[in-house]
């Protein structure tokens, strides 16, 4: 019986050992992995700097682990395990009693002294773009949006508490920098503190605002920036609007992390005028459809939704000159915000200078294009950082 | 190449045993071929400029065993001084150089020398054959292939267990596999991938967090939870690897000696020596110890060979001085045991000498794990300074580990095997199903190996 149940075992791990490298390899393979957001590696490609420095032969078992046959079942298996054990977080996301997840963020800790440092100089430069957009004769405004954390911050368990002294330093910094100058300042986080309660107005599985949120934010800036304007821009109301809300859940920047096998399920909204504004949109120069909302990757719904996503640079001309131009520029946040401050707008630009192609500087933009208002948007934990949106010059 | 990756069990493993079982049992010399073949193809997977450092020292092992059968001082001499001498000159180098410019003010250059994977394992494994044929224990090899093959045995070749010339030397020429014993092992090699990435890898995610921590930020609860979680992880990856190990060699017919027996029930340090890293503890006995002259001399020359020799197993795990001070730890802790300690530790409960033994093992461990000196010390320190509530740390990890844990507990005492041999008495229905369980274990490991990207390997580095 033993020997039996020992040829069975045999030869079902022979079977393993061979079906596995066999299929692996006659497949198609994929490029992404979507549950991890990544490329997947590259076939190795052989040449001698990387067989003797053993690269070669180490990219092989990365190679091999990207591709290797049934991977997102693989990874959908391991993070239903994980779920199914008495865990605090499943690949650092923590799936709190509201069923929200949240990022496993450090806890702060900083050097207060270097801190103050940097937003010395970020408020800076902050006040510097301010005073150079209002002398070119526009209005500068600064949009602070709290990330998705904070909107959640009270359903981390205490012992994960993340902390928000810096985060509110740097905030107070920054609003403060604004009031030396004549920009317009929305903080949204006191806009949705004021609520009594900002989770609604945030995405529970993905790092931004909801359409909720970017509602509340539009009106917010647009209000402002009205009492600044001459003549007022239109600001749409949501009897202006037409609603739409996809069809599939949303795979959110943290359930995707989880295989999206959480139990709360989200649907992205978006909206367009109910009076059709045409329109004719170029991304990083080339002509694209008239959409403000579709996905880049059909197979899944993301927050890549809102405008296709992060793109360098997106012009959209209303073609009425009689309507001020716009220039937006900042991370994902602004994404939602395009597709409804464009229609007020005879042109409206976007710049994400993660993703910017041209060789230009916010300045050097600003002095090409000429615009009559200048929107930053950036979220409250980028205020003392200065990679992508964070440098000017 | 590491076992617990995809690349060995997907491509190489497949290969080899393609190759190495189509060949007819009766071409001995054409199976070792081959395994030596893979053996070498293994090690230049990780690092192919190496390949050459290893003949070079297979060559001279196979030299040195022809003279040591005439001339046996001379070929140790010859063997030790070369094999040595590579072995300190690589893994040394920096050490020395950098320590004579700290207490002399020098400025000598230090080079950046890599260290060739295995080294420590295959330089003892060369010295081993040369002195056992010197000893008369085992032939000498007329065939060089056979003494390449038991060098570069890739199933021990790069983290042990340190296989003896005389255990192999018959099975190099003259061995059987067997279905059954391909069963064994590959039971025996899914446990050990098992080992290593279901318990050892969630347990070397903790001690890395612990020990991350700065002095100042460490305090005792958390210092505690990561020591155990180091001693954990160091047992469950190292006897993971030498099951696996020991696996594979009962697949290809080999019957290496097992290297653990669950050491952490030892009642005295020197019954967890006689349960840890068997190999190695039992080869600096035999080939460093008792050449010294063991206990048979002066009780200053027995302490002086004692303390050399724990030295000197210190050192072989790394180039720092933690691992000689950690060395020196277990040597003068197993000189007290052997003058005063001994006596009193027979007098007491057998629980009272499990936590001696333990925690003292517990504290052994900080002096390996730590990234310095200076970590050893604020690591103790916090230890034993006790503070008010538990660190958020450890809070988060007996949260995020507790299963962990606990199975970590359980399978570091021979529970299992108790229960088995229970079963096995009542029928032995589930012994049967040992297969199933194997399976289930080896299906976890490839979702964790494939699911996870921490996965390290720490003995490798020795």
């Amino acid at each position: 019986m033993q020997k039996l149940c020992n040829c069975i075992f045999l030869a079902l791990f022979a079977i393993v050992l061979a079906a596995v490298p066999i299929l692996t390899f006659h497949l198609p393979e994929d490029y992404i992995s979507y549950y991890e957001n990544r490329a997947l590696a590259a076939e190795p490609v052989l040449n001698r700097a990387d067989l003797l420095s053993g690269k070669y032969f180490s990219d092989w078992d990365a190679y091999m682990s990207d591709h290797i046959i049934g991977r997102n079942t693989i990874l959908k298996t391991y993070a239903f395990i994980q779920r199914t054990l008495p865990r605090i977080e499943v690949n650092e996301i923590i799936e709190s009693e509201s069923g929200a997840l949240l990022i496993m963020a450090q806890p702060e800790q900083y050097d207060p002294v270097e801190q103050a440092e940097i937003m010395d100089r970020k408020t800076y430069e902050l006040k510097a773009l301010a005073n150079y957009v209002q002398q070119k004769g526009a209005v500068f405004c600064y949009v602070g949006i709290p990330s998705q954390r904070y909107a959640f911050y009270d359903e981390y368990p205490d012992y994960l508490s993340i902390g928000r002294s810096l985060v509110d330093y740097c905030e107070k910094r920054v609003f403060d920098a604004l009031a030396e100058t004549d920009a317009v300042a929305v903080n949204m986080r006191e806009v949705f503190d004021a609520t009594g309660d900002p989770r609604p107005y945030y995405l529970a599985l993905d790092s931004h605002y909801n359409y909720n949120g970017a509602l509340l934010t539009y009106h917010t800036l647009m209000e402002k920036l009205n009492e600044r304007l001459e003549q007022p821009l239109k600001i749409y109301s949501d009897e202006d609007l037409v609603f739409h809300t996809e069809d599939r859940e949303i795979f959110g920047a943290y359930s995707r992390r989880i295989c999206n096998l959480q139990a709360r399920k989200e649907y992205l909204t978006w909206a367009e005028p109910r009076e059709s504004i045409p329109f004719t949109r170029t991304d990083n120069g080339f002509s694209v459809g008239s959409n403000t909302f579709y996905q880049p990757d059909i197979t899944v719904a993301t927050y890549a939704g809102y405008m296709g996503g992060d793109i360098g640079e997106t012009i959209i001309q209303t073609h009425r000159d009689d309507l001020p131009r716009v220039l937006m520029f900042g991370d994902s946040f602004t994404n939602p915000l395009e597709g409804l401050i464009y229609a007020s707008c005879g042109e409206f630009r976007s710049l994400d200078f993660r993703h910017y192609q041209g060789e230009e500087n916010l300045y050097e933009y600003i002095d090409m294009y000429q615009p009559d208002i200048v929107i930053a948007v950036r979220d409250n934990l980028a205020y003392n950082q200065s990679e992508g949106n964070g440098t000017y010059r | 190449m590491s076992f617990s990756s995809p690349g060995f069990i997907f491509l190489f493993l497949p290969v080899l045993f393609a190759v190495y079982f189509l060949i007819p049992a009766k071409l001995r010399e054409v199976r070792n071929l081959a395994l030596l073949l893979f053996s070498l193809f293994f090690y230049a997977w990780g690092e192919p400029i190496f390949v050459s450092l290893m003949l070079l020292s297979i060559f001279i092992n196979y030299c040195c065993g022809l003279v040591s059968v005439k001339h046996p001082r001379i070929g140790i001499t010859i063997a030790a001084t070369v094999g040595l001498g590579l072995f300190i000159y690589f893994k040394y180098t920096g050490l020395l150089l950098s320590s004579a410019n700290n207490l002399f003010g020098l400025q000598i250059p230090v080079p950046e020398i890599t260290l060739p994977i295995g080294i420590s394992f295959f330089t003892f494994q060369g010295l081993s054959y040369v002195i056992d044929v010197a000893r008369g224990n085992a032939p000498a090899q007329k065939n060089p292939l056979r003494v390449a093959l038991y060098v570069s045995l890739f199933p021990q070749l790069i983290a042990g267990p340190i296989v003896r010339y005389q255990t192999v030397a018959q099975e190099i020429s003259q061995r059987r596999e067997s279905l059954d014993e391909a069963a064994l092992g590959i039971r025996r090699f899914m446990l050990g991938l098992g080992k290593k990435m279901l318990i050892s890898n969630a347990m070397g995610q903790i001690a890395d967090k612990a020990f991350a921590l700065a002095d100042g930020q460490l305090t005792w609860d958390i210092a505690w939870l990561g020591a155990f979680a180091y001693t954990m992880q160091i047992y469950f990856d190292f006897s993971g690897y030498s099951d696996m190990a020991i696996g594979l060699g009962r697949v290809l017919g080999f019957h290496f000696l097992e290297n653990f027996n669950y050491p952490y029930i030892s009642k005295s340090i020197t019954e967890f020596w006689r349960r840890w890293h068997i190999s190695l503890s039992s080869w600096f006995r035999d080939y460093v110890y008792i050449p010294l002259g063991g206990n048979r001399c002066s009780k200053t020359r027995w302490v002086f060979n004692l303390l050399f020799v724990w030295m000197l197993t210190g050192i072989w795990h790394g180039a720092a001085w933690n691992f000689m001070l950690w060395g020196l730890y277990f040597g003068i802790l197993l000189l007290l045991e052997k003058l005063v300690l001994g006596k009193v530790l027979d007098k007491l409960p057998p629980i009272c000498r499990w936590v001696y033994t333990f925690v003292l093992i517990m504290l052994g461990w900080v002096l390996f794990r730590a990234e310095s000196l200076p970590q050893v010390a604020w690591y103790l320190k916090a230890m034993f300074m006790p503070s008010v509530g538990l660190h958020r740390l450890t809070l988060y990890i007996l949260h995020q580990y507790h299963i962990e844990l606990i199975i970590a507990c359980i399978a570091s005492i021979p529970i299992g095997r108790w229960l088995s041999q229970q079963e096995r008495a009542h029928g032995g229905l589930l012994t049967l199903g040992v297969n199933l369980w194997a399976l289930a274990v080896f299906g976890l490991s490839i979702i964790w190996m494939i699911s996870s990207s921490f996965n390290p390997f720490i003995y490798f580095r020795f």
